[in-house]
C-alpha cells in the first residue's frame, strides 16, 4: 500500500530528527503532499504503483537543508526523549565503569593496572556502539560524510594499539616500531576508498587512488629500510607506488577519452 | 527543458501569493499550478515550495491551518494574510517596472 510505503520512506528520513512538532508537522505536511499526487497519479491507470511512489519520492525533491535545520535546533534537541535517553545511557555506562574497575581492583590488587586496563576497554567499547549507531543512520539516510572518517579512526587507533605493543612488548622497541605509523595515511585512504566503494556503491575517485599507492610506496620503502637496515638502494621502492599509480591513471583517462569519443 | 531555477529565482514568493491570493491551497497543488503554468519550461519540488512557505509564514504573508486529507493523511493549507496581499501588489508593482526597464534595454525602441 502506498501510504505505509510513503510512511516508511518518512520515517527513515525523519529518524535521527528530535520528536518535535516542527519536525512532526513537516513530516506530516509532506505525506499529505506524497498522497494528493499520488491519488491523482493513481487516475492514471497506466501507472503501477512502484511507478507511482517513485515518481512521489522524486518529487519531493532535495529536503535535506531542511532536515538538519530541524535536527540542529538546540532547544528541540534537548527536549527530545532519545537525547535524554542517550544522556542517562551515558550516565549509567559510567557508573558502570567505576563499578567494573573497584570490582577488578578489589579482586586483583592492582589498583593502577586495572585502571589503565579498564577505562580503556569501557572507553573503546562506547566508541565501538557510538560509532555503530552513527554508521547504521548514515546508511539509513544514505549520507556517508562521517563513515569513511570513521572508519579511518579504526585504523588509526588499531595502528596506535599495535605501536605501543610493537614497541614496548616486544624486543623490536620503539626506535623501530615507529615505521607503523607512515602507514597511517594509507589507512585512511583506504577506508575512504572502501566507503565509496561498500557505502557509496561510487567509483573510488582518482585522487584517492594516487595519494594512497604513492604513500604506501613510502611506508613500505620506510618498513622494508628499518627492517633490513638497508636505506639504499631500497629508496627505489618509494618510487614503485608513485609510477603505478599514475599508469593507472593514464589508463583511467585514456578509458573516458574512449568513452567520450564514442 | 526545465530551467525552473534560473527563471524562478526571486520570484517564488511572489508566484507563491498570487496562487494563494485566488484562494486557500496546499503545498502539492501549488506545485501542480507552478508546474503547469510554466509550460513545461518550470519545474519546481516540494522541497523548494517548503522553505518558501516556512520563510513566509515567519514573515507574517501567510498563516495556516490543518485541512482535511487524502487516502489517510491530512494537508496543510496555506492562506494569505493581509500583509501579504500588501506585499503581493507591491512586488507586482515592482515587476512591472522592472519589467518595463528590461524591455528597454533587451529590445529598446523606447
Amino acid at each position: 500500500m502506498l501510504f505505509n510505503r510513503f510512511k516508511e520512506h518518512l520515517d527513515r528520513q525523519f529518524k535521527s530528527l528530535p520528536d518535535s512538532r516542527e519536525a512532526s508537522d513537516f513530516r506530516e505536511e509532506l505525506l499529505g503532499n506524497l498522497m494528493s499526487r499520488a491519488m491523482e497519479l493513481k487516475e492514471d491507470k497506466s501507472l503501477t504503483d512502484d511507478e507511482i511512489y517513485h515518481s512521489c519520492i522524486d518529487s519531493l525533491g532535495d529536503y535535506s537543508d531542511t532536515l538538519k535545520k530541524l535536527a540542529s535546533n538546540p532547544i528541540h534537541a534537548l527536549r527530545d526523549k532519545r537525547f535524554l535517553r542517550d544522556v542517562l545511557f551515558m550516565l549509567t555506562f559510567a557508573l558502570i565503569a567505576v563499578a567494573v574497575y573497584i570490582a577488578v581492583s578489589f579482586g586483583t590488587g592492582e589498583w593502577g593496572l586495572a585502571a589503565i586496563i579498564v577505562f580503556p576497554a569501557m572507553a573503546g567499547i562506547i566508541y565501538i556502539y557510538a560509532t555503530a549507531k552513527v554508521i547504521l543512520s548514515n546508511t539509513m539516510l544514505n549520507r556517508h560524510a562521517l563513515t569513511g572518517l570513521i572508519i579511518g579512526s579504526y585504523t588509526v587507533l588499531i595502528t596506535l594499539v599495535a605501536f605501543f605493543v610493537t614497541a614496548f612488548a616486544t624486543p623490536v622497541g620503539p626506535a623501530k616500531a615507529w615505521v607503523l605509523f607512515p602507514f597511517i595515511p594509507f589507512f585512511l585512504c583506504a577506508s575512504s576508498a572502501f566507503t565509496f566503494v561498500y557505502f557509496r556503491k561510487k567509483k573510488i575517485p582518482m585522487a584517492i587512488i594516487l595519494f594512497g599507492l604513492s604513500w604506501l610506496s613510502v611506508a613500505a620503502y620506510l618498513l622494508v629500510a628499518v627492517i633490513t637496515g638497508l636505506w639504499h638502494p631500497t629508496w627505489l621502492i618509494a618510487l614503485g607506488g608513485p609510477i603505478v599509480a599514475l599508469v593507472a591513471a593514464i589508463v583511467g583517462i585514456t578509458q573516458k577519452i574512449d568513452n567520450q569519443s564514442r | 527543458m526545465a530551467a525552473s531555477g534560473d527563471i524562478l529565482r526571486g520570484h517564488t514568493d511572489t508566484i507563491i501569493l498570487r496562487i494563494l491570493s485566488e484562494g486557500d491551497s496546499y503545498g502539492y497543488e501549488v506545485a501542480k499550478k507552478i508546474i503547469e503554468g510554466g509550460e513545461g519550461l518550470i519545474d519546481i519540488k516540494d522541497a523548494t515550495i517548503y522553505v518558501a512557505f516556512k520563510r513566509m509564514e515567519e514573515e507574517g504573508l501567510i498563516t495556516t491551518y490543518w485541512g482535511d486529507g487524502v487516502g489517510g493523511a491530512r494537508r496543510k493549507y496555506y492562506k494569505i494574510s493581509p500583509k501579504g496581499r500588501e506585499v503581493y501588489l507591491s512586488d507586482i508593482q515592482t515587476w512591472k517596472e522592472i519589467n518595463r526597464i528590461l524591455n528597454n534595454l533587451l529590445i529598446g525602441g523606447n
